[in-house]
């Protein structure tokens, strides 16, 4: 009955994210609202340093989403070959092979019959696919799948402690609590250490076993590729899952106040004033521009000065002989 | 006596590992050797074995560790003063990557070009240790003759005039545009006159390379 079934981290990470989403949905409308308040200002200037961390989570949230796409894919292609292999397996029954293939059931059709009804939903699912469908191979084939369901069990298990460490760091990221943050971050570590192990062994059961996993057909070759894409979603969800770790890693302030400011209501509260403060708002934007220009120039000096003391240093740190690598 | 013995015991740990295991074990080893306390020459030495050995694997695992060793919004020249053995580490992954001539120039530009996604959102640091990797690893490339100087500058105005490009990495591309042509400063002041702080870094440039000096942090 895995079936359908989320995890209460799964369903928190659902909500965490749509959390994260409002957020950005509002600050994008409060940006077009001009002027704002000053306690609105100064909420939306707190979203603007947050911004990245949010963006982190959010790209992180749509690779975790993936996974889920393609084991609905996965699905749907099973339900839309079985006519034509169960047709195949009909009209050969005169024969020989076919007719072998009949008697002890198709893998395909079996497969099938056994995943009918039932919505694959989460790697769990897959797990069991995959552990099903080896009761049906032979040889080297079932070794592969045996390994591969292994794989996927080791998977679906790190990437349980993923969703709860994202979980804790988002949470952590609204409350403000710099120990809380520190854990989570901890927590993300060592999560993403599994996800590094899994992707790893994802991926040498892919190169070793590349033949086995080119021979398959049907809905082996689904699953197959689902493992591939598996292999290169933990691969991105470890790239983001560092980039998010430097972005909590400024994110000091607390967030719970931006999340109360941009609230629905305050928002259309704007709304109202908007025409009124019209006239000021322009104003102010002259000013804030001339603001940004000082700014650029004095961040242009910044910049330069610290490139100079990489350019002396390296300059200094370059004088020596290499040869180049050879029959390059 | 003890410190060569280990020396020379790094070497042989590393050339052993390569010999003996697979890439994928073996990197792992070399690079956790590398970061031991050892000689600089010691370090050249493995790295140079490394990358002869594993060659385009050498750089991809070279531009991997860089990302890894890199993040963090350290000085570079105060690292040196700081933590030399560290610094050293960092000086053999940018020794590892002039070796490659005009493909570790192209992995230096797109390693500063990631430096952007992996700035601190609250950092008033500009640059990352990986930028001066990547900066000493291009200068050892120059004062080697191992890349065309006249297609780099090519190269580096193509990423100035990337909007893509964030301002830091772009002021990072104009330094090293200046190292091997100075005139650049003044020639480039079209492409960059809509952006004032790119503007600023060029005339900076050009001011100081009249004076031969670098202006005190004001």
């Amino acid at each position: 009955m895995a079936f359908k079934q989320m995890t209460k981290e799964q369903e928190a990470f659902q909500q965490n994210v749509q959390q994260l989403r409002d957020v950005e949905q509002r600050a994008a409308a409060w940006m077009e609202q001009r002027p704002l308040t000053e306690q609105q200002q100064a909420a939306l200037d707190t979203y603007q340093q947050y911004r990245p961390a949010i963006q982190q989570l959010l790209k992180i949230a749509e690779h975790a989403s993936s996974s889920g796409d393609a084991l609905q894919q996965m699905q749907a292609e099973l339900a839309a070959n079985k006519p034509s292999r169960a047709k195949e397996v009909a009209a050969g029954l005169g024969s020989g092979a076919a007719g072998a293939l009949s008697a002890v059931g198709h893998p395909f059709v079996q497969l099938y019959e056994w995943t009918s009804g039932k919505e694959i939903v989460t790697l769990k699912d897959t797990k069991e696919v995959l552990g099903e469908a080896g009761k049906y191979l032979s040889g080297k084939q079932t070794r592969v799948w045996a390994q591969a369901a292994q794989e996927a069990r080791r998977f679906d298990m790190k990437l349980e402690s993923f969703y709860e460490s994202y979980n804790q760091m988002t949470r952590a990221l609204f409350s403000g609590d710099r120990q809380q943050l520190q854990t989570a971050q901890d927590r993300l570590a060592y999560a993403m250490e599994g996800l590094g192990d899994a992707h790893g062994n994802l991926s040498s059961l892919l190169r070793q076993n590349h033949a086995e996993l080119e021979q398959l057909s049907g809905f082996l070759s689904v699953s197959g590729e689902f493992v591939k894409n598996a292999a290169i979603e933990v691969a991105i969800t470890i790239t983001a899952a560092k980039a998010l770790q430097l972005a909590a890693k400024g994110a000091v302030k607390a967030l719970p106040k931006i999340a109360e400011m941009l609230t629905k209501e305050t928002a259309e509260g704007a709304v109202a004033i908007t025409r009124a403060e019209v006239i000021v708002a322009r104003g102010v934007t002259a000013v804030e521009m001339g603001e940004r220009t000082l700014h650029t120039a004095k961040s242009g000096y910044k910049m330069y000065y610290a490139g100079e003391t990489i350019h002396h240093t390296a300059e200094q740190e370059s004088q020596l002989e290499i040869n180049p690598v050879a029959g390059r | 006596m003890a410190i060569v013995a280990t020396q020379s015991n790094a070497k042989q740990r590393a050339a052993e590992a390569m010999e003996k295991l697979p890439f994928e074990k073996a990197r792992s080893i070399v690079f956790a050797i590398l970061a031991e306390d050892l000689s600089e020459q010691t370090r050249f030495d493995i790295m140079q074995s490394f990358v002869d050995r594993y060659k385009g694997k050498a750089l991809e695992e070279i531009r991997k560790q860089v990302l890894l060793a890199g993040r963090s919004p350290e000085d570079f020249s105060q690292l040196r003063k700081t933590n030399l053995r560290r610094f050293r580490y960092m000086k053999t992954l940018a020794y590892g990557l002039a070796r490659f001539g005009e493909q570790g120039f192209e992995t230096a530009v797109q390693l500063v070009r990631a430096g952007a996604g992996m700035r601190m959102p609250f950092s008033s640091e500009e640059y990352l240790l990986l930028h001066g990797i990547a900066t000493t690893a291009t200068y050892m490339m120059l004062h080697n003759k191992l890349i065309d100087p006249a297609k780099a500058v090519e190269r580096l105005h193509a990423e100035v005039e990337d909007g893509e490009v964030a301002l830091p990495e772009k002021g990072l591309f104009i330094r090293w545009a200046v190292r091997i042509n100075p005139r650049v400063a003044s020639e480039w002041q079209a492409a960059v006159a809509d952006d004032p702080a790119l503007k600023r870094i060029l005339e900076l440039h050009r001011e100081n390379s009249v004076r031969d000096s670098v202006p005190s942090r004001r």
